[in-house]
């Protein structure tokens, strides 16, 4: 089918600047201190990382202290080839994020489904972009709090080419939080029992094999892997500081270029490393 | 799946004919008796009275339609009945042929592949639409008109086993019937596919069929159907696509074609509609992987057929018992219910074939170990492995075809195509109103007499055999378990994803020991292994150890593999009986975290062992022992003949001890060794395997 490139194949990266309203609203639970300064510090490595490092188009949406989960701009959209699906978050107030993200994509010449309000015939459906994850062969959908069934529908009638596959999220709050991709062809995922069972779960469904790298800490699981455009492999992850045990999994990736990246703010607030963006692929294909 | 004895002398057959095959375009253009005179000379069947009956057969039914021909006005030399079968070609147009009344499906098939000049006919079949509307296979060892009943004998030639790898097909003219299927699928809605995609497949179609882009393609693009809402912007893309393709071959586009197509998630699955065991609707997806459960389109579940022990039915539910996981002790059996028996019928029907005919297409990957990086995984490379040996004798030069602009794929000629999808019986609202849940797992699945329609069970049956059982016994601690059964433990569909996967130890135990295990052979699909053959030998269910005249009446389909883990010594393990070859190999290290024997033993029995059993062993005439050995085999041979009722009977035991690595493929060697034996005792039947493995943790040398 078109459109099909191993996984790990981008050009571009969309961002949301920190708002000032960072952590005001804690979704992880109270008493989380977040350092807004130190939030933005970590966020300015991480684009840095991607477009000095991996080489990547940045693109920064500007930040709104009205959203002030709007930097987890990956819960907005789910992207493959040329087709964007705008997502329909849990939360009514996210739902509002979607604007400038739309406004974006749309100048960068993509094909944007919406999924709809509920009068628009979404019926209910919600899915977040944290909750699935693109393996490049197929896209799993976690089933969580964030994430429902038909929310999963809509995502596999937007992306007919693929097989999407329902999950349950064991052991994080989302999907991402417990795994994602290293490689083309690699999982990183936690070493919990939880995650061990979405991991039994996939296992089953797919068609596919896949590499599985497993980390001990949860942190560790979500990292951000980029095919860079010298087929340099990039693999962005938590720093050694946040994930001590977990830095000798990361290094048994042979030839990997690892980048440490801090994301100890937006662990907080339950989000990670790959909530801070957006990975497009503009190559022209066929 | 259709052929045989089959292939290989279908193959023979066609190299045989008196004239090569002419060219002539694949679609079934050219009159009647053109035709008619291809057959005539090509085909070596019947004596040539018949031939001459043929003739003057098309003759007079070119008059009437009516199948029913009498032949007293022609004296009563020749009383043979012949019939008209019309067979909608996946180009769209239709090809008319004559069999014999009581012609097996096989005998339209065959002429249909001949008139299509297609050797590689094992992934393709014969279509029936029957009174309810639903589409059909034609068994090809039946009789077509018990089949049809008294329905029209209306067919349509479809692809039945969609290859994983068209690439691996040996001739071009396969590969375009194939890209024919697939585009009916695709603007039928069989194939979803993205606008992406379509404009993709499109553009192969393009340059398919027209060759490279001109001037007049944009003309020619509004005519051809490539999508099933295909607009402008999709007209452009595609015409934008083709225009890149300058030179490409026909064959090349094909091919592009089929590569893209077959990543496709729906890809050659075919779907039924059902519901699980809660009544959620659901589909149910056959495909060469395995059987995937859709919900909404979304996979909520996936059984690869290794995994697959048993595949039964009765009345409208359909059901499969699956190995246990990891962690699981138990084999679980999950049902579903269809929306009426022969709903339930066709789908058993379609997964047995589907099972067998990829059954030797690659092998599950090793249990997938979730802590480890390094692939253990080896795709061995081969594929269904009859077909693949009879089409690498093709020997014929890629025969000469033209691909013409297909009738069905053309605006003009829509009223040709097929209507969309999935078999969609309206029948759910007529069957039994709401069987209760417990009912539909419960249902016993007891032995059965050889029948023809051997996998339903008739409800005095169950009866007798639930009586004989233990009774159940209801855990009420965990709701995911209704019941449990004797070994096995019924579980709820939907919880499957969700369960506990620790099965509580207050369980039924379940017992390890080797049970009966038959299968039919099914590597041995040269022995006119057709469906019916299924039908006599499915039998759901041997829980307890058999008793040995149970054992020759029943045949069930698949078998089961069971796993003990105590050490057993293996000669004694290995039953001995007359008529069976014998096969042991051995993995010395295999990767699993606790150190532990595994012992497999699969005892695999063909239809041909009646109730023999032991009753009059016979008197020993004469007895034979030989042994050769090769670098990684050992094998001994026994060979007895006996004289029994004065019928004299020879019995050959084989027993072959395979030692080697984990490299070895155990189903290849299994069917290589069959496939041996019956080459060295052509006139045979092998009519027992037992296969016994060991496998070893420790790097000790077992023995063998």
């Amino acid at each position: 089918m078109a459109n099909i490139y191993p996984y790990g194949c981008f050009t571009h990266a969309v961002v949301r600047c920190i708002p000032e309203s960072f952590g005001k609203l804690a979704e992880g639970g109270d008493g989380f201190q977040t350092d807004l300064a130190k939030a933005q510090r970590q966020m300015g490595v991480l684009t840095g990382a991607l477009r000095q490092k991996v080489g990547l188009q940045l693109i920064e949406i500007p930040a709104d202290s009205e959203l002030p989960e709007s930097w987890r701009i990956e819960d907005i959209a789910v992207i493959q080839g040329d087709t964007v699906l705008i997502t329909r978050p849990f939360k009514q107030q996210r739902r509002l994020e979607a604007e400038a993200v739309r406004r974006v994509l749309n100048e960068l010449n993509l094909t944007v489904v919406e999924m709809g309000d509920e009068e628009g015939g979404s019926g209910g459906a919600t899915l977040e972009g944290s909750d699935v994850l693109f393996t490049g062969k197929e896209f799993f959908v976690g089933i969580s709090k964030h994430t429902n069934h038909r929310g999963a529908e809509v995502l596999a009638n937007t992306f007919k080419d693929f097989a999407v596959s329902t999950v349950p999220v064991c052991g994080g709050s989302r999907l991402k939080s417990i795994c994602s991709m290293g490689g083309p062809n690699t999982i990183i995922i936690s070493s919990s029992d939880g995650a061990k069972k979405t991991l039994r779960v996939m296992e089953q469904l797919t068609d596919h094999h896949y590499e599985i790298l497993s980390v001990p800490e949860e942190v560790a699981a979500n990292c951000i892997y980029i095919r860079g455009p010298a087929k340099v492999d990039y693999l962005l992850h938590p720093t050694a500081e946040e994930c001590p045990n977990s830095i000798p999994a990361f290094q048994r990736l042979t030839d990997y270029t690892l980048l440490p990246t801090a994301c100890s703010e937006a662990s907080k607030l339950g989000g990670a490393l790959s909530s801070y963006c957006l990975l497009i692929n503009k190559k022209s294909n066929y | 799946m259709t052929t045989d004895a089959g292939s290989e002398s279908d193959v023979q057959k066609t190299e045989a004919q008196p004239s090569p095959p002419q060219h002539f375009p694949a679609s079934g253009h050219g009159s009647p008796d053109t035709r008619h005179q291809y057959c005539t000379e090509g085909q070596s069947e019947g004596s040539s009275s018949e031939l001459q009956q043929q003739h003057e057969d098309h003759y007079i039914s070119q008059k009437s339609l009516s199948s029913r021909v009498s032949w007293s006005a022609l004296g009563r030399s020749h009383r043979l009945k012949v019939m008209e079968c019309k067979v909608t070609l996946l180009d769209g147009t239709d090809y008319t042929c004559t069999v014999e009344k009581r012609a097996k499906g096989q005998a339209l098939f065959e002429k249909v592949c001949d008139h299509l000049n297609l050797l590689e006919k094992d992934y393709f079949g014969i279509t029936y639409r029957d009174a309810e509307g639903q589409k059909n296979w034609l068994d090809s060892s039946k009789e077509i008109k018990k089949q049809i009943s008294t329905g029209p004998c209306n067919f349509a030639f479809s692809v039945k086993f969609y290859p994983p790898d068209p690439a691996q097909l040996s001739e071009d003219i396969t590969r375009y019937y194939l890209c024919l299927q697939l585009r009916d699928d695709v603007l039928s809605g069989r194939l979803p596919c993205s606008f992406a995609t379509q404009a993709v497949l499109g553009s192969y179609t393009l340059q398919s069929e027209l060759g490279d882009s001109d001037a007049d393609t944009q003309g020619y693009i509004s005519d051809v159907r490539l999508a099933p809402n295909q607009t402008k912007e999709l007209e452009e893309k595609v015409l934008e696509l083709h225009r890149s393709y300058k030179g490409m071959t026909p064959a090349e586009a094909d091919m592009l074609f089929l590569e893209n197509a077959k990543k496709l998630s729906m890809y050659g699955v075919d779907l039924h509609r059902a519901k699980d065991s809660e009544g959620v609707e659901i589909m149910l997806g056959v495909c060469s992987s395995g059987l995937l459960v859709y919900r909404d389109k979304l996979r909520i579940n996936r059984f690869a057929w290794p995994k697959i022990l048993k595949i039964s039915y009765k009345r409208n539910n359909f059901y499969i018992k699956v190995r246990p996981g990891e962690l699981e002790q138990f084999e679980s059996t999950i049902g579903f219910k269809l929306p009426n028996h022969k709903a339930a019928k066709r789908l058993w029907k379609v997964c047995v074939e589907h099972h067998t005919f990829f059954r030797l297409v690659s092998p599950e990957a090793p249990p997938k170990r979730f802590l480890s990086l390094g692939s253990k995984f080896r795709y061995s490379g081969r594929t269904q492995a009859q077909t693949r040996r009879a089409s690498a004798q093709i020997a014929r030069a890629a025969p000469q075809f033209q691909r013409t602009a297909s009738r069905r794929h053309t605006v003009t000629a829509s009223m040709d195509s097929t209507p969309a999808s999935v078999n969609h019986d309206d029948d759910v609202k007529n069957s039994k109103p709401a069987v209760a849940t417990d009912d539909l797992i419960d249902t016993a699945t007891p032995e059965k007499k050889a029948e023809e329609m051997n996998s339903v069970e008739e409800e005095n049956k169950t009866n007798s055999d639930e009586s004989e059982q233990a009774p159940p016994t209801s855990v009420t601690k965990y709701s995911f378990i209704k019941r449990i059964k004797g070994e096995n433990v019924f579980v709820k569909h939907s919880n499957l994803m969700l369960e506990e996967t620790d099965t509580p130890t207050e369980l039924m135990q379940h017992q390890l020991n080797v049970s009966e295990l038959k299968r039919s052979f099914l590597e041995m699909r040269c022995e006119a292994s057709g469906v019916n053959e299924w039908d006599r030998r499915l039998s759901s269910s041997p829980r307890l150890c058999p008793r040995l005249d149970e054992l020759s009446s029943v045949k069930p389909l698949v078998w089961s593999q069971e796993m003990s883990e105590e050490d057993k010594a293996e000669p004694e393990d290995v039953a001995v009986k007359p008529d069976h070859g014998v096969e042991q190999s051995e993995e010395p290290v295999k990767d699993v975290p606790v150190v532990q024997t595994e012992t497999k033993t699969i005892t695999y029995e063909s239809s041909e062992v009646d109730a023999n059993g032991d009753s009059d062993p016979g008197v020993l005439m004469s007895a034979q022992t030989i042994t050769s050995e090769s670098n990684s085999t050992t094998t001994t041979t026994h060979i007895t003949k006996t004289v029994k009722d004065g019928i004299s009977e020879t019995h050959i035991e084989k027993m072959i001890v395979i030692t080697g690595d984990t490299d070895i493929d155990h189903d290849q060697a299994l069917a290589q060794a069959i496939k041996e034996a019956k080459e060295q005792h052509p006139d045979m039947s092998v009519t027992k395997v037992v296969v016994h493995k060991e496998s070893e943790i420790s790097p000790a040398e077992g023995d063998a």
